[in-house]
């Protein structure tokens, strides 16, 4: 198949070069969408800002809540009213809790042995007297 | 990525880049991203002057489609506008631009191909005259320039259109230099076969 020499056909491209020139709407689409993203970038750029600085107070915020409230507890030991004398007062003063009920000096036995012995100081002056 | 870098090198250190042959174009490129990085979205409309012809005459070989290769300029230029100093700073600023140019072009391609399979090809790329004497070989050449692949007919741009080194071409396409030349001669091979008869033809009507 004839060809034509390379150097001819990259004459024929060189001559055919050619500038085409975009629709005139064109360049103003461009320099608007252009506008409009730089805009956009401008404002994400913004917000991105304003987050991460909300987030960083809402850090610190919940940071500066834990110390306080951590150092909270020690503030009674302290305070007078938490004093060993009061404490002592509430505990010898107030014998009145059920569980604080003052036994009875043989108590160490069964429930069994109890009834036994209150039977036993029962029938007392009669088995003294039965003995007579 | 040698040969957008922005990092200065020794002069004695030989480079892929320093084959370039800086233009009066290409200065001029690199003068409208210098203001578009001062002054901001502004001075967009100085490069978009200077280069848009150019970028929509490229971003088509690879598109095949007028209003894609406008789309792909404008998402181009947009990018740039984002980011001014990316292209202030590139080392050759045209150059950077083809190729956010083409990779823009890419992503058009590969997001409308279904559609386009079933629409005929855009009769106004590389054709906006009518067609008589020299003019009518002219117009040949760009039909027959526009059968190629477009991995070779973008090439023949950058190569002959664009008077671009093998090294630059390999370095925007992100092939080696030797590619980009074997592209070169295989499409120069196609448009001589083609070409032969038809320019015969048409010089002897």
């Amino acid at each position: 198949m004839p060809e034509l020499p390379l150097e001819q056909v990259e004459e024929l491209v060189e001559e055919s070069v050619f500038h085409p020139s975009p629709c005139k709407r064109h360049r103003e689409q461009v320099l608007k969408s252009a506008v409009q993203a730089t805009v956009r970038q401008k404002v994400s750029h913004r917000m991105i800002a304003a987050g991460s600085a909300s987030i960083l107070v809402l850090g610190m915020g919940i940071l500066l809540i834990r110390a306080v409230a951590t150092s909270r507890p020690a503030v009674p030991e302290n305070t007078p009213t938490a004093s060993p004398t009061s404490v002592e007062a509430t505990t010898v003063g107030a014998p009145a809790t059920p569980a604080a009920a003052p036994q009875h000096p043989g108590s160490s036995g069964s429930l069994g042995e109890e009834l036994y012995r209150s039977s036993e100081s029962a029938d007392g002056p009669v088995g003294h007297r039965s003995g007579l | 990525m040698k040969f957008f870098k922005t990092k200065p090198t020794p002069d004695s250190v030989k480079t892929i880049v320093d084959t370039h042959d800086s233009s009066e174009f290409a200065d001029r490129v690199r003068f409208c991203a210098e203001r578009l990085a001062e002054q901001g979205v502004s001075a967009l409309g100085g490069l978009y002057d200077a280069t848009a012809s150019r970028l929509v005459r490229y971003a088509s070989t690879l598109t095949r489609q007028r209003d894609d290769a406008e789309d792909a300029v404008q998402a181009a230029l947009v990018r740039i506008a984002l980011r001014p100093g990316l292209l202030a700073r590139a080392r050759y600023p045209w150059a950077y631009l083809l190729k956010i140019t083409r990779n823009e072009a890419l992503n058009i391609v590969r997001r409308r191909r279904p559609m386009r399979s079933l629409t005929r090809p855009d009769a106004r790329i590389w054709s906006d005259a009518p067609p008589h004497g020299e003019e009518e070989i002219h117009q040949l050449v760009r039909l027959a320039l526009r059968k190629l692949p477009s991995t070779q007919a973008e090439v023949v741009v950058l190569k002959i259109w664009e008077e671009m080194t093998f090294a630059e071409i390999g370095e925007i396409l992100g092939q080696s230099p030797n590619t980009a030349a074997s592209r070169y001669r295989y499409a120069l091979q196609k448009l001589s076969q083609h070409l032969h008869s038809v320019v015969q033809e048409v010089r002897h009507a």
